[in-house]
């Protein structure tokens, strides 16, 4: 992921190239959704969807990642629900749901059977929202 | 003379109004500092990286203020802190009201790992779903 580039260390990857994987995660929980057997992966699509649009708009305010710095006590994900916080505040309620919904779509063996039929779609609807951030 | 009157009440007038201007703002100031514990400790320039017990406290008696959240729990490490509030079903009111519970701790605890999460429980209990690890 870590390339030299005159002598300093640059990411390979951009805004670019995250707003690519997002539209690519977008196409999947489509495809998913149509053919409406795995509504948990939509859910976890989703949320993948709009973590890479939260990436890339990142890379545009020169925050190149989320790794903890040596003696910071958070993790990736604690930092970048921070930064969607600050910088991206009206996003915030709809990031953290997606998280959620996405960890329990993963965990939870009956979450696929137990949800409302209509929970990917508004899953999958938040998560394009986040398309339009950059 | 009554011209000349009016003014020397007008220039009279304004330090004690400038006066109880501003004794006003100090006694909303101290009201807002000691009414929000956020407040007081950002007053007070208190950071409480390592105590959780705080954080558990205070999400614990602002989720209880919310009737749709039918429990609440928590796991610690000693760099983590995940709080879990166990919803029935998907309500997105009661989600925003969770979440913002959540923002209140990001802005008291800004370098500690805390987290609440919200779990469905779709009729189950908590005792079952603490043992998935979500």
């Amino acid at each position: 992921m870590i390339e030299l580039i005159g002598g300093q260390q640059q990411p390979r990857h951009g805004d670019a190239e995250h707003m690519s994987k997002a539209e690519h995660d977008k196409c999947l929980a489509e495809a998913l959704l149509t053919d409406g057997k795995f509504p948990d992966w939509v859910i976890t699509c989703s949320f993948y969807l709009a973590l890479h649009c939260v990436d890339a708009y990142a890379h545009t305010q020169g925050v190149t990642d989320f790794i903890p710095k040596p003696g910071e006590k958070l993790t990736v994900h604690g930092k970048r629900e921070r930064f969607v916080k600050d910088k991206l505040n009206n996003c915030f309620f709809h990031y953290k749901w997606l998280h959620d919904r996405s960890n329990q779509a993963r965990y939870d063996p009956l979450y696929y059977k137990l949800m409302p039929a209509g929970l990917a779609n508004a899953c999958l609807t938040d998560a394009k929202q986040f398309l339009t951030i950059i | 003379m009554s011209t000349k009157q009016t003014t020397v009440t007008q220039v009279n007038l304004y330090p004690t109004f400038n006066l109880l201007q501003r004794l006003g703002d100090g006694v909303q100031g101290i009201y807002k500092m000691l009414v929000t514990p956020q407040n007081l400790l950002k007053s007070l320039g208190i950071g409480l990286p390592d105590n959780f017990s705080f954080a558990i406290s205070l999400a614990q008696s602002r989720l209880a203020r919310i009737p749709e959240v039918k429990d609440f729990g928590y796991v610690q490490d000693n760099n983590t802190l995940k709080m879990f509030a166990y919803i029935d079903v998907p309500n997105e009111q009661v989600e925003k009201g969770v979440y913002g519970v959540y923002s209140e701790l990001l802005d008291l605890f800004p370098n500690t790992d805390v987290d609440v999460k919200i779990v469905e429980l779709y009729g189950r209990s908590k005792q079952e779903m603490q043992s998935l690890g979500l």
